[in-house]
C-alpha cells in the first residue's frame, strides 16, 4: 500500500524543499496496515515541525476516531525520545541488578511497551490521574517520579519513591495512584478516582490501565456498568501486549477484540508501538471524556520485550524469532528516530547526545540504588494508620514490642 | 432446660431477649442504685439531656451529621438512597442530600467497594455500605487491601474509607448470618470496630467517618430497633459494675452478659460487664486484657465472643460454674482465670 504525503516544512532559509517517498511496510503477525512517511531535505536549520500519516484505529460503536495524521515539533520528539530512552534503559539495568540480585522480588519489566505510557502522558495533562497494575515503572517516570526514586525503590533503599517499603508494584506519585498487585483490582480503583473528579467538578478525568490478562476480570465488567451509568470521566486503556503471563490472548479470551468488551461503551483500537498513534488516540479519549460523555476504552496493541516477571524467561510460550521480528520492525523507540531523522528533525549526532545522557543518568541512579541505605527498623511499623498517635505494635513474639508512627 | 439448685425453675419474667427498657429498669436495683444514681448525676452536671434512640437512628443521625459537616463525605451502596436503607439507617438522607451524595450502586459489591476506595484515594471521605457483612466477601479484596496503601505508600496516601454494615446473627435466620469480626480483625491497617448501644454506634461512626483510615464498622441488625439512653458525652465504656466476674464482650453479645449478670445477681455473683467496642483485633484485645489484670487483683475474666444464641449457654454455663465451682469470691486469689468462649466452628451461609 502506497500513499502520497506532504511534510510541511517551514525552513527559515526559504530552500526549496525536496519531495521523496518512502514506504516502509511492517509485517509482524499481528499488525496489518503501513505507517507512511515522507521526508524532506533541508540545508539549514532542524525541521520545527511535520506531520505524520498515522494507521487508522478501529472504532467501536464511534462515528468518528481520532485523526489520521499527527503533528509532531522538534521539541516533542526530542521528549518523547528521551522519556522513552529512559524508561528503556532503566527497565534494562533493572533486568542487570535483579539478575545481580540487587533487587529482588517481584520486578514486571515494561521494555518494548514504552510507546504506551509516554504517548497516553502526551494526550493527558499532569493534573489528570492515572493507575495501572504491575507494570508500573514507566508511568512512575511519566508520571513525575525520577529515575533515582524509581530505582532506589525497587532495591528497597530510604531513598525509593515510597522510601523503600512499597517495592516494584508500590510506587505513588500525585495524581498517580500505583502499582497494584492484585490483577484487576486497579480498574474499579480508577473509577472511583474518576467518581472523585465529577463530584468535586474539576474537569480532571482518570486513566485505569489493565491487560490483556486482566480484561477478562468481572470486577472490570462491574466497573464498565457504574462508569457507564454514571457518566464517569474514564479512559480504560486495555494494553494488549499478547500474552497475559504465558498464555496468548487466544487461549485465554473468547473474543480478543478488547475494545469491544465494554459493549455499551464506545472504543478504540490502536496500534501501541507508534507513540503518535497513542497520543491521538489519547487526545480523541480525553476530550470524548471531558465533554460529559461518559467512559471510552481503548485497546493498545503492544508486545513486551522481556517476559512476563523476571522469573520468567519468555521464551517458553512465545518463539525468540517472533520477539526479534517485533524489536526489528516495530521498535517503538526506533520508529520515532526514523521518522525523527528522516524529516530532519534531529541529527544523528544529537541523539547519540540524549542516548549518552540517559545512560549516565541510569548509571547515577543505579549507583545511588545500589548504595542508599535500606530504611531503619523503626520504619518496619510505621504507617500503619494516617494521623493517629503512636502505638505499640506487637512482633513476632508476645514479648517484642515495635512502635508505630504514622 | 435452665433451673435452680434446688430445682426450681426460674421465674418467667428472666427473658433470654433483649429487651432494653427491662434490663434498663432491671439495672436500677438497691445495690447498683448508687453507681447508676452517679452516672444520671454525672450527665446532669454536664448538662447534657438522656433521651431514648434506637441504634438505627442513632447511626443516622451521625451520618447525617457528618454529612453536613464535610462536603467530601458520601454514602454509596445498594438501597441506600430512594429505599431509605435496606434497613433504614439511612433514612431520609437522599431526601436531604440528593443523588450526588447519596449514591445507589447496582449489585456489584467488588465494583462499588472499589469504586468506594478509589474515590477515598483522590480525597473524598466515601462511606461504603454492605447490605450485610456477608456480602462483602464479594468485595474482600478491596476491603483489605485498602488498609495496605497507607503502609506501601510510606505514608503518601491515606484512605479515609468507612466500610459499613449489619453484622452477626439476626432473627430466625440460618443465610447471612456470619460474623466476620474476627476476619477483619486480624487485618493491619484496617480498624474493626463492633458496637452495641446507640451512643457508641453514634459516637464510633462519627469517629471512624473523620479518621484517616479505612475503618470497618460492624452493628448488628437486631440492636437496630432497640432504643438505649443517648446523651452528647461519651459514656463509660463498664456498663454495669460488679466485683466478681468481669464479662467482656462486644456488638449485640453485650446484651446476653448483661441478661447473664442480672440472673447472677439474683444468685449472689456480681458480674461487671464491659464493652470492648474499640477494637476486635487480637492484638489490642491482648492490651485490654493486660489492664484488666492490672486492676482487677481477683476474679474471673470471661471473654464472651459469640454471635448466635448464645444467652442460654451463657447463662448455663455461669450457672454452673457458680453452683458447681465454687466462685463466690475467694479474695486469697492471686491469679485471674481467663475464660474465652466462641461461636460452635460451624461456618453457616
Amino acid at each position: 500500500m502506497e500513499c502520497f504525503i506532504h511534510a510541511s516544512c517551514g525552513s527559515t532559509s526559504g530552500s526549496v524543499a525536496m519531495f521523496c517517498l518512502v514506504s516502509r511496510l511492517f509485517t509482524p503477525p499481528f499488525l496489518t496496515a503501513a505507517s507512511m512517511v515522507v521526508s524532506s531535505r533541508s540545508y539549514a536549520d532542524f525541521t520545527p515541525e511535520a506531520t505524520f500519516d498515522i494507521k487508522k484505529v478501529d472504532l467501536h460503536r464511534l462515528e468518528e476516531g481520532p485523526p489520521l495524521t499527527a503533528t509532531l515539533t522538534r521539541e516533542e520528539g526530542l521528549k518523547y525520545y528521551r522519556t522513552m530512552q529512559t524508561i528503556r534503559r532503566m527497565e534494562l539495568k533493572a533486568d542487570q541488578l535483579y539478575k545481580q540480585k540487587i533487587i529482588r522480588g517481584f520486578c514486571h519489566l515494561y521494555d518494548g511497551q514504552e510507546a504506551c505510557a509516554v504517548g497516553i502522558e502526551g494526550g493527558i495533562t499532569l493534573s489528570d490521574h492515572l493507575i495501572t497494575a504491575y507494570r508500573a515503572h514507566g508511568y512512575t517516570l511519566t508520571r513525575g517520579g525520577t529515575v533515582r526514586e524509581i530505582m532506589a525503590e525497587l532495591t528497597g533503599r530510604r531513598g525509593g519513591i515510597a522510601k523503600g517499603k512499597g517495592g516494584s508494584m508500590h510506587m505513588y506519585t500525585k495524581n498517580f495512584y500505583g502499582g497494584n498487585g492484585i490483577v484487576g483490582a486497579q480498574v474499579p480503583l480508577g473509577a472511583g478516582v474518576a467518581l472523585a473528579c465529577k463530584y468535586l467538578g474539576n474537569d480532571q478525568l482518570c486513566v485505569s490501565l489493565y491487560g490483556d490478562g486482566a480484561a477478562n476480570q468481572g470486577q472490570i465488567f462491574e466497573t464498565y456498568n457504574m462508569s457507564s451509568l454514571w457518566k464517569l470521566p474514564i479512559i480504560f486503556i486495555c494494553e494488549n501486549n499478547q500474552y497475559g503471563m504465558g498464555t496468548s490472548v487466544e487461549r485465554s479470551s473468547a473474543s480478543t477484540e478488547y475494545y469491544k468488551r465494554g459493549d455499551y461503551i464506545p472504543g478504540l483500537r490502536v496500534d501501541g508501538m507508534d507513540v503518535l498513534c497513542v497520543r491521538e488516540a489519547t487526545k480523541f479519549a480525553a476530550d470524548h471524556c471531558r465533554s460529559g460523555k461518559g467512559p471510552i476504552l481503548m485497546e493498545l496493541q503492544t508486545y513486551r520485550y522481556h517476559g512476563h516477571s523476571m522469573s520468567d524467561p519468555g521464551v517458553s510460550y512465545r518463539t525468540r524469532e517472533e520477539i526479534q521480528e517485533v524489536r526489528s520492525k516495530s521498535d517503538p523507540i526506533s520508529m520515532l528516530k526514523d521518522r525523527m531523522l528522516s524529516n530532519n528533525m534531529a541529527s544523528i549526532e544529537e541523539l547519540k547526545e540524549i542516548d549518552i545522557a540517559v545512560r549516565k543518568e541510569i548509571e547515577d541512579a543505579a549507583q545511588f540504588a545500589t548504595t542508599d541505605p535500606e530504611p531503619p527498623l523503626d520504619d518496619l511499623c510505621s504507617h500503619i494508620f494516617a494521623t493517629d498517635q503512636p502505638f505499640d505494635v506487637r512482633g513476632a513474639t508476645p514479648w517484642t514490642k515495635l512502635t508505630s508512627t504514622s | 432446660m435452665l433451673h435452680r439448685r434446688d430445682g426450681s425453675r426460674f421465674p418467667p419474667d428472666v427473658t433470654l431477649g433483649i429487651q432494653a427498657k427491662e434490663f434498663n429498669l432491671g439495672f436500677i436495683r438497691p445495690d447498683n442504685l448508687v453507681s447508676h444514681g452517679l452516672r444520671v448525676f454525672r450527665c446532669l452536671l454536664s448538662s447534657v439531656s438522656l433521651f431514648q434512640v434506637n441504634v438505627q437512628d442513632a447511626l443516622n443521625q451521625a451520618m447525617d451529621e457528618e454529612l453536613e459537616r464535610d462536603e467530601r463525605v458520601f454514602l454509596l451502596g445498594e438501597e441506600v438512597a430512594q429505599y431509605d436503607g435496606a434497613y433504614k439507617v439511612s433514612r431520609g438522607l437522599w431526601k436531604k442530600y440528593g443523588d450526588k451524595r447519596i449514591i445507589d450502586t447496582p449489585v456489584t459489591e467488588m465494583g462499588f467497594a472499589g469504586i468506594a476506595v478509589g474515590a477515598a484515594f483522590a480525597g473524598l471521605r466515601p462511606i461504603c455500605e454492605f447490605m450485610t457483612w456477608n456480602f462483602s466477601m464479594q468485595a474482600i479484596d478491596q476491603v483489605i487491601n485498602s488498609a495496605k496503601t497507607y503502609y506501601m505508600s510510606a505514608g503518601g496516601q491515606p484512605v479515609p474509607i468507612v466500610f459499613r454494615g449489619p453484622n452477626g446473627s439476626s432473627a430466625g435466620k440460618l443465610t447471612n448470618i456470619y460474623c466476620f469480626a474476627a476476619w477483619y480483625g486480624h487485618c493491619p491497617g484496617l480498624k474493626v470496630v463492633s458496637p452495641w448501644n446507640s451512643e457508641d454506634a453514634r459516637g464510633l461512626l462519627k469517629a471512624a467517618i473523620r479518621d484517616d483510615n479505612p475503618v470497618v464498622f460492624k452493628a448488628n441488625e437486631l440492636m437496630y430497633g432497640v432504643p438505649f439512653d443517648l446523651s452528647e458525652e461519651v459514656m463509660p465504656k463498664v456498663e454495669r459494675q460488679g466485683a466478681h466476674i468481669t464479662l467482656v464482650s462486644h456488638s449485640r453479645c453485650v446484651g446476653f452478659c448483661l441478661d447473664a449478670a442480672a440472673v447472677l445477681a439474683k444468685e449472689g455473683v456480681e458480674c461487671e460487664v464491659s464493652i470492648f467496642t474499640l477494637s476486635a483485633r487480637v492484638c489490642e484485645l491482648a492490651t485490654f486484657q493486660l489492664q484488666v489484670k492490672q486492676w482487677r487483683r481477683r476474679g474471673w475474666l470471661l471473654f464472651l465472643w459469640a454471635t448466635n444464641k448464645l444467652c442460654y449457654f451463657l447463662i448455663f454455663f455461669l450457672h454452673f460454674i457458680c453452683t458447681y465451682i465454687s466462685v463466690s469470691v475467694s479474695y486469697d486469689q492471686k491469679e485471674l482465670l481467663d475464660i474465652r468462649t466462641a461461636t460452635t466452628h460451624l461456618k453457616l451461609g
